[in-house]
């Protein structure tokens, strides 16, 4: 995955305008980005990736950047 | 009441009321969580056990666990739901009739109302209420079941109670507690009782690939509001047993909430 399809993600379970979230931000300081939205992505990456992020995994990520990483190490691992 | 359940209760008066030997007792989702503890409680109380579920491997190694060996493997996709009729018949025809189902089968969903589309509700709403639906109207055919037999149907307090992220969940386990209300009405007259449980979080493989989406602190939550603690799948099949047997002869149309004090508060 590419960092600007996980922006895309982003933005589309904050609820935000396409092209707000860019990759450098502090996740909890993303308008949106809650627990509600984290649910959302967990049910986003399971249904078009098979990936299956505990709770946990997700709430470690505290940047984008982050996020990016534990993303592409579950899609390689 | 009638003549014909007095008779019953006078030829049953010295039998143990949870006997369920010569019983022939339909249930899905038997491969795991409360469909497997509640095949394997059942065949302790006598019961011949109709195993239904997906995956005939998985069937079998459930079947390993029941006691005595002359239970039924019968492996279905209950998201046919237009088949389900024809397939109860055809079953009644191969096995004889069924004294009783037991619907566990179900699904798990957790989604908050921003990401709710139509597929997600209606592949719930298949196997959590569709089915239960087509197994009641299947059940009820003249040769399927016996002249006094039990359904008993799984829901959840996630049907009396809210929780965030639960809107299409709670839907469908309401749904289960309602249709519950108006089946045991209608198929009364064709010598039918049907009841269902409200369980609370019972240590099942769904209860854990569910535990593990959420965070410590939310895990927290859930197992806190369970005064007694999470329960397990026994704990549901054994008020299964009860509302499946003699003993609840006269109970139908009603919700037994299983849930370690969850309601409570």
């Amino acid at each position: 995955m590419t960092k600007i399809e996980l922006c895309e993600i982003i933005d589309d379970v904050t609820e935000s305008q396409p092209g707000t979230v860019n990759g450098d931000e502090v996740l909890t300081e993303i308008e949106g980005w809650d627990s509600m939205s984290v649910i959302s992505f967990q049910s986003i990456m399971n249904e078009k990736f098979g990936l299956i992020f505990t709770g946990k995994q997700l709430m470690s990520a505290k940047t984008v950047d982050d996020l990016m990483r534990l993303v592409n190490e579950h899609i390689e691992g | 009441m009638s003549i014909l359940k007095v008779d019953m209760r006078i030829s049953n008066a010295a039998k143990n009321p949870l006997d369920l030997s010569e019983k022939q007792i339909l249930v899905t989702g038997a491969s795991s969580g409360i469909g497997k503890a509640t095949s394997v409680i059942l065949s302790r109380l006598g019961a011949r056990i109709i195993l239904v579920g997906r995956n005939a491997e998985r069937l079998h190694a459930a079947h390993s666990e029941l006691e005595n060996s002359n239970h039924i493997i019968e492996p279905f996709d209950l998201s046919r739901i237009d088949a389900i009729s024809g397939w109860m018949k055809s079953m009644a025809n191969r096995h004889g009739v069924l004294h009783g189902v037991v619907h566990c089968a179900g699904v798990q969903q957790t989604l908050p109302a921003r990401s709710i589309r139509l597929v997600d509700m209606e592949s719930l709403f298949q196997i959590n209420v569709y089915a239960a639906i087509a197994l009641l109207k299947g059940f009820r055919q003249r040769d399927v079941h016996s002249p006094q037999a039990s359904a008993v149907l799984i829901s959840s307090v996630m049907g009396l109670v809210g929780e965030a992220c639960c809107i299409t969940y709670s839907a469908s386990k309401g749904a289960i507690i309602s249709l519950t209300k108006s089946a045991a009405i209608e198929l009364a007259r064709d010598g039918l009782r049907v009841n269902c449980i409200a369980s609370g979080f019972v240590k099942t493989p769904m209860y854990e690939s569910l535990a593990e989406t959420l965070t410590q602190a939310q895990i927290m939550n859930i197992e806190g509001k369970h005064i007694l603690g999470i329960g397990t799948a026994e704990d549901i099949a054994n008020t299964v047993a009860f509302l499946i047997s003699d003993a609840s002869i006269w109970i139908t149309g009603t919700t037994v909430v299983v849930d370690g004090g969850y309601t409570a508060s």
